[in-house]
């Protein structure tokens, strides 16, 4: 087990009070696993990220639950720890590469500066690392794009080089926050095969979080389905997308258009997302939901496992298994 | 069906400093009555500067863009054929919504554009309160602020701004790329729904090929500035002609099935293309000596047609 | 016949009910230490005639010069005006001509900046090269020339300080708008066919105040200081109107003697230009969520 969140809590402190942005979330990554999470906005998926990195802001607590890493609490740790942890042992990727890079630096230097702190080289050696690295990540011509500044580079090639700098310690854990949803159709399916390439070849294991389920189904081993701050669905990515247990996994596969079968209407799913300031009593869905029955107004359901490999939160579940 | 719409070789180049960069080279394409055409691109290939230039926010370079037969641009003016018969949704209702506006000022805002009897009658108030049940709003939302509501609400106020002139045609720049995927469904099958009530042309500019698909009846690709192939959907997906919209295709992540062998982008080329070279040779997987002279749109039915020596 | 779609919606997020003007107003003290010193110098202001049974310019030259008691907390001047009176009435003209300067600078410089602005081109140039000449001066030294050219008087004064005002708000203005007319909700009005004029009043304006009531704020003192100077110079109100900087002009004379004659007009000058400074870096700190922390 190379992360396990257990039960995590996160509120957020805001102009209208205390808001619960994650309930109860349960997490585990096995070495070499990826695992998707996936979700529409204020479905907590970030905040999952975030508190596995410790980069709430000081108006987030986590009031319950532990995050442990290898074996170690993150919860326990220091900034200070926490700061050394973050880039060498899990390695980061978010949406906007530029936030990443240093933007009056040479991309291969800030590849073998980081290289030289984590391996403790010469500068000389970094240096070919970082154009090795470069390589690694598909760069034709890595001795040019070294010497080129961020902003001379596309997208795609911006967040291939976080890439390189995420995996350049050799971390355990890559986190991948949305890392394809700013780039082109054709570079997303590009950058999505990296990261699997580097999962395959170094055994690193992945957290994907992301919006697309398209993008979920082409790379992660495993998915969980949140909304509202809590999971809802967790299984094997294949079992889920093609046998959902959970009703809004279901209507969120059916409000995607459909190659397949373009004519056929959409099946949009009505309503909107709660209110995470007055969530209402019961299950979050249940007002949206087309299988609502009585106790699902009333009570939430616990995620409990439905059959094998698979979890769900919901009442129509809870005999089944 | 009539043709609404027709570009012919529109160029548009826009200057910085003595730079100029050309977003639109050689556009052709024709938009029928009552149909919905798909504009399809990665950023920056010019499709959103098409629209542009069809709601007088943008002007064409070289070449001419007839609405109804009639020119939309003369003498570098924009021609309206008629206040608030061309409207467009944009793609972020946050930006596209003034926040110092209620609701209701800015549904009726359009209607500024036209004479005050007409603008009376078309603002009347049971017109605003039975398009705002239409889009799915209530008529108490009226005097609310746009912060007030959610991203799928504020796209749902956009479409009613746009509906407020009883309009025959819509630009759509990418009006569900900024919603989430459940609350992206119901304002595309609102868009159709609309579509059929009032008879409306839609140009539906995406770069999401399965909602294009979905909407759209025919389709163009833009790669660089280009048209490099368009035609009616179904032939587009089923026996896509050009390289990159097979690339295209081929990079939809998809949850159903899994598709054949990839197609992918070829490594930078080695050669210096030139000014005249096909703009998909950089990174053709077929690319010959022939591209490096860029080849004419040419058609392969009366309705498909593709710009590429492939296809010659 | 086609089924129907699912397109339906649901209510808007409930109105939140805390505004959060007013909670990012009661997390910031210091602008409540400014607003409850400007509240209290009003509020005396605006009911002198019941707190001090003297009247302003009423002459006794047999109390002249008395030291502060209880009889003129604040002592009396060189004709045996009681000093905390005329300072009271005073705060009517020094506050009043402050903001009403200000009002002039803004809402001209607002016009002026959003119609350069979005035009842009040669109007805009024209504009902008009018307003770096008057911008060149020191402010003080440009005011008290036109002053002095417009004869001395208070009405002069207040439009001299509102003259080399302007060019602060035209820049401040035209900046937003240039920012304003890119934005999409101002693209489409322009795509809907309407009159530029109208996109100036309804887009443009509205959406560039925010930043000018925050200079706005922060000049109020600023304008006052320079009422009090040129009053202070002979260029302001005359005597005897009991306007600060008049007082402080010729108090000052009889500092050495007599202390207090200068020194408490010149201590509530200072107390409402730091109150309006404070209040306004809090207005500032709400409105622009970029500036500030």
């Amino acid at each position: 087990m190379v992360l396990e969140m257990k039960d995590l809590c996160v509120d957020f402190t805001g102009m209208r009070g205390k808001v619960r942005a994650l309930r109860n979330v349960s997490l585990s990554i096995e070495k070499g696993e990826v695992l998707g999470v996936v979700g529409e906005s204020g479905s907590g998926k970030s905040v999952t990220a975030l508190s596995i990195l410790g980069l709430l802001g000081s108006n987030a607590t986590i009031s319950n639950g532990e995050i442990s890493y290898l074996g170690q609490n993150l919860l326990r740790l220091g900034p200070k720890e926490m700061q050394s942890l973050r880039g060498k042992k899990i390695g980061m990727v978010f949406q906007e590469p530029m936030t990443a890079l240093h933007p009056t630096m040479k991309v291969g230097s800030q590849l073998a500066e980081v290289i030289k702190r984590h391996r403790g080289l010469s500068k000389k050696q970094a240096h070919k690392l970082a154009v090795e690295a470069l390589k690694e990540v598909h760069i034709h011509d890595p001795e040019l794009v070294a010497k080129k500044y961020p902003f001379e580079l596309s997208g795609g090639m911006r967040q291939r080089i976080v890439i390189a700098l995420a995996m350049s310690a050799p971390p355990d854990l890559l986190i991948a926050d949305e890392p394809t949803t700013a780039l082109d159709v054709t570079i997303q399916k590009e950058i999505l095969q990296l990261i699997k390439e580097l999962n395959d070849k170094r055994g690193t294991s992945v957290l994907l979080i992301t919006h697309d389920l398209g993008v979920v189904s082409s790379v992660c081993d495993r998915v969980m389905v949140m909304y509202a701050g809590e999971v809802v669905e967790e299984g094997k990515t294949e079992e889920v997308l093609n046998a959902p247990s959970h009703p809004y996994t279901e209507a969120l596969l059916h409000a995607l258009p459909d190659l397949a079968d373009p004519e056929e209407p959409l099946k949009a799913i009505p309503g909107e997302v709660p209110d995470l300031q007055n969530r209402p009593a019961g299950c979050a869905f249940a007002s949206r939901c087309p299988k609502a029955m009585d106790i699902c107004g009333v009570s939430v359901p616990a995620l409990e496992p439905v059959s094998k490999n698979r979890s769900a939160a919901c009442w129509l579940r809870r005999d089944t298994y | 069906m009539s043709t609404l719409i027709d570009f012919h070789s529109v160029d548009k180049s826009f200057y910085k400093g003595k730079e100029s960069v050309k977003a639109v080279i050689g556009a052709n394409l024709t938009v029928k009555k009552g149909s919905v055409v798909g504009l399809v691109g990665e950023s920056g290939s010019g499709k959103s500067t098409l629209g542009k230039m069809l709601i007088g926010l943008e002007m064409p370079s070289e070449g001419s863009i007839q609405y109804a037969g009639a020119p939309l641009w003369k003498n570098k003016k924009f021609i309206r054929p008629r206040p608030g018969e061309i409207q467009s949704v944009f793609q972020d209702p946050q930006s596209s919504l003034d926040p110092r506006m209620r609701v209701k000022e800015i549904i009726l805002e359009p209607l500024f554009a036209l004479g005050t009897r007409e603008r009376k009658e078309k603002g009347s108030r049971e017109r605003l309160t039975s398009l705002m049940k239409r889009v799915g709003l209530k008529a108490e939302h009226l005097d609310r602020y746009p912060h007030e509501f959610s991203g799928g609400q504020r796209q749902r106020i956009a479409i009613a701004r746009a509906l407020i002139t009883d309009p025959s045609f819509i630009v759509l720049d990418e009006p569900t790329s900024a919603l989430d995927v459940s609350v992206q469904a119901q304002v595309l099958n609102l868009l159709k729904e609309l579509k059929n009530e009032r008879n409306l042309t839609y140009l539906f500019i995406s770069h999401n090929m399965s909602v294009i698909r979905y909407m759209c009846d025919v389709i163009a690709v833009m790669y660089k500035g280009r048209i490099v192939e368009s035609g009616p959907a179904r032939k587009l997906f089923e026996s896509p002609r050009h390289p990159y919209t097979k690339i295209l295709l081929s990079s939809l992540p998809s949850i159903f099935e899994k598709k054949g062998p990839a197609l992918s982008f070829a490594p930078p080329a080695e050669v210096d293309s030139g000014e005249e070279a096909c703009g998909f040779f950089e990174r053709c997987p077929f690319r010959m000596e022939a591209c490096l002279k860029a080849p004419a749109f040419e058609s392969i039915t009366e309705e498909h047609g593709v710009a590429c020596h492939l296809e010659g | 016949m086609e089924t129907p779609l699912q397109t339906e919606t649901s209510q808007p997020k409930p109105i939140t009910s805390v505004r959060p003007f007013w909670y990012k107003l009661k997390q910031n003290q210091m602008t409540w230490v400014g607003l409850g010193i400007l509240g209290v110098i009003v509020l005396c202001s605006l009911i002198a005639p019941i707190l001090t049974p003297y009247n302003p310019t009423q002459v006794d030259i047999s109390s002249k010069f008395l030291a502060p008691s209880l009889h003129h907390w604040f002592g009396t001047d060189e004709v045996g005006r009681d000093i905390l009176t005329r300072i009271l009435y005073g705060a009517r003209i020094s506050l009043g001509v402050g903001i009403t300067v200000i009002i002039m600078a803004s809402v001209i410089g607002i016009l002026i900046g959003t119609i350069s602005g979005y035009f842009g081109g040669v109007i805009d140039v024209t504009i902008m090269r009018i307003m770096d000449m008057v911008m060149a001066f020191p402010t003080l030294i440009l005011a008290m020339a036109l002053a002095a050219a417009l004869g001395p008087s208070l009405q002069n004064a207040m439009l001299a300080i509102a003259i080399v005002k302007i060019p602060v708000y035209v820049r401040l203005a035209r900046g937003e708008s240039l920012v304003l007319r890119e934005k999409l909700f101002v693209k489409s009005a322009q795509s809907f066919g309407i009159n530029p004029w109208r996109i100036i009043g309804k887009h443009i304006v509205p959406n560039s105040v925010s930043p000018v009531i925050i200079q706005a704020t922060l000049d109020v003192g600023d304008a006052i200081l320079m009422i009090a100077t040129l009053g202070f110079l002979g260029l302001g109100a005359q005597p005897p109107t009991p306007e600060w900087g008049a007082m402080i002009s010729i108090g000052w004379k009889y500092l050495l003697d007599y202390w207090w004659y200068p020194t408490f007009p010149g201590l509530l000058l200072f107390l409402s230009a730091g109150s309006l400074n404070l209040i306004g870096d809090g207005i500032r700190d709400i409105l622009d969520p970029k500036a500030g922390r």
